[in-house]
């Protein structure tokens, strides 16, 4: 039975979620690609995908009670940051900080945010009269990603708590590619923009954190 | 506060009704090819799934996916059921939330899916679409009501 499962995944399920996700999107993808007329009866999801999304979804409507709590905590706390994400062109994570997290992170959890922000941007493409990806922010009653994307490739996906202002990060972004990123990246003769090649300039992250100190969301 | 379109995906992530409020071009290639709406449907289904996945600083136990999308020229709303019936609304960019009209639909869905005999919610894992004509009068009104109550409320400021 689904509710008598554990709650705590071990590695080898969230591996195989994960694969799981990846491979059903990749699907998607792929029928999309050959754009054949999908059937409106397809098959079920996997017994892994399902049961684990009904779980957590029937176990968080029997603790509604503590979500107000939970919200009241993140609200008083004010504008909290929790991790960042910047990928390359290719897709690997070249970059990754986290601030006031406390729950572990798990493996592969790069690979989830990036095909999340991708499959999100692919779908805001079509429904975009420009054709343009405009994805900017997904809000949950628990945390909110924003997004961002250069023209040559680069995304940047920070988490946050939910009460952080779109704009307010939209404009941080660009400060943080024309400044940031731009003096202690662009101009770093080290750095090689090539598949596989991670930020490891120091003055990077110290510069990183002193754009979001200016900008209140860290103390 | 306009309102472009509405799916209804069931538990097993099927879409199982889908109402356009506006003309094909205001959603883009959606618009244009309306069998790609079955596909980005199974795709959000599974992005809901993800969003979960990446909740940092919860308890484990409490999970609860995006509740919305913001993208340049439009805003996508999610709603989940306590049942695991998402409601999606794709709308402008301008309308920040949706509940009073989730609230709304998911009362029509009560009165006129769930109550139908005839409709069959789940057979073996596989959904059946709603194919019921009030039910579909019944959420073009009160998206009409919506639009109406906006546009007073735009003359109003």
């Amino acid at each position: 039975m689904w509710f008598l499962k554990p709650t705590t995944r071990n590695k080898v399920e969230v591996v195989l979620l994960v694969i799981n996700f990846c491979c059903c999107c990749c699907c998607c993808f792929f029928c999309c690609r050959q754009a054949r007329t999908e059937p409106l009866f397809t098959a079920p999801p996997s017994h892994v995908n399902a049961s684990c999304q009904k779980s957590r979804c029937i176990l968080s409507k029997c603790h509604l009670d503590s979500l107000p709590s939970s919200l009241a905590l993140l609200e008083g706390v004010g504008m909290t940051l929790y991790s960042i994400y910047i990928f390359n062109r290719y897709g690997d994570n070249i970059f990754y900080m986290q601030w006031n997290r406390t729950s572990a992170v798990q493996e592969g959890e790069a690979s989830l945010v990036a095909g999340f922000i991708y499959t999100l941007q692919h779908l805001s493409s079509q429904l975009s009269s420009s054709g343009t990806s405009g994805l900017r922010a997904v809000q949950t009653p628990f945390y909110k990603l924003h997004y961002a994307e250069t023209m040559t490739g680069y995304r940047v996906a920070l988490l946050t708590c939910r009460n952080v202002s779109t704009a307010l990060v939209q404009g941080i972004f660009i400060e943080m590619f024309r400044d940031v990123f731009h003096k202690t990246l662009t101009r770093d003769l080290n750095y090689r923009h090539e598949p596989g090649c991670m930020i490891t300039n120091p003055d990077f992250a110290e510069g990183l954190e002193a754009l979001f100190r200016s900008k209140q969301l860290l103390e | 506060m306009t309102v472009h379109l509405l799916w209804i995906i069931n538990q097993s992530g099927q879409l199982i009704a889908k109402s356009s409020f506006t003309a094909p071009e205001n959603i883009g290639e959606l618009g244009a090819k309306p069998d790609l709406q079955l596909t980005m449907s199974s795709i959000l289904f599974s992005t809901y799934g993800m969003s979960q996945e990446l909740t940092p600083n919860a308890n484990p136990v409490d999970s609860a996916g995006m509740t919305l999308v913001e993208c340049e020229e439009h805003n996508i709303h999610i709603y989940e059921t306590p049942t695991l019936v998402k409601f999606v609304l794709v709308s402008d960019s301008r309308t920040r939330e949706c509940n009073a009209l989730f609230r709304e639909l998911h009362s029509l869905y009560v009165e006129y899916v769930m109550k139908n005999p005839f409709h069959i919610v789940d057979e073996g894992g596989i959904g059946q679409p709603i194919r019921i004509a009030a039910f579909t009068g019944a959420v073009k009104r009160a998206v009409d009501r919506y639009h109406a109550a906006g546009v007073l409320t735009a003359t109003r400021k």
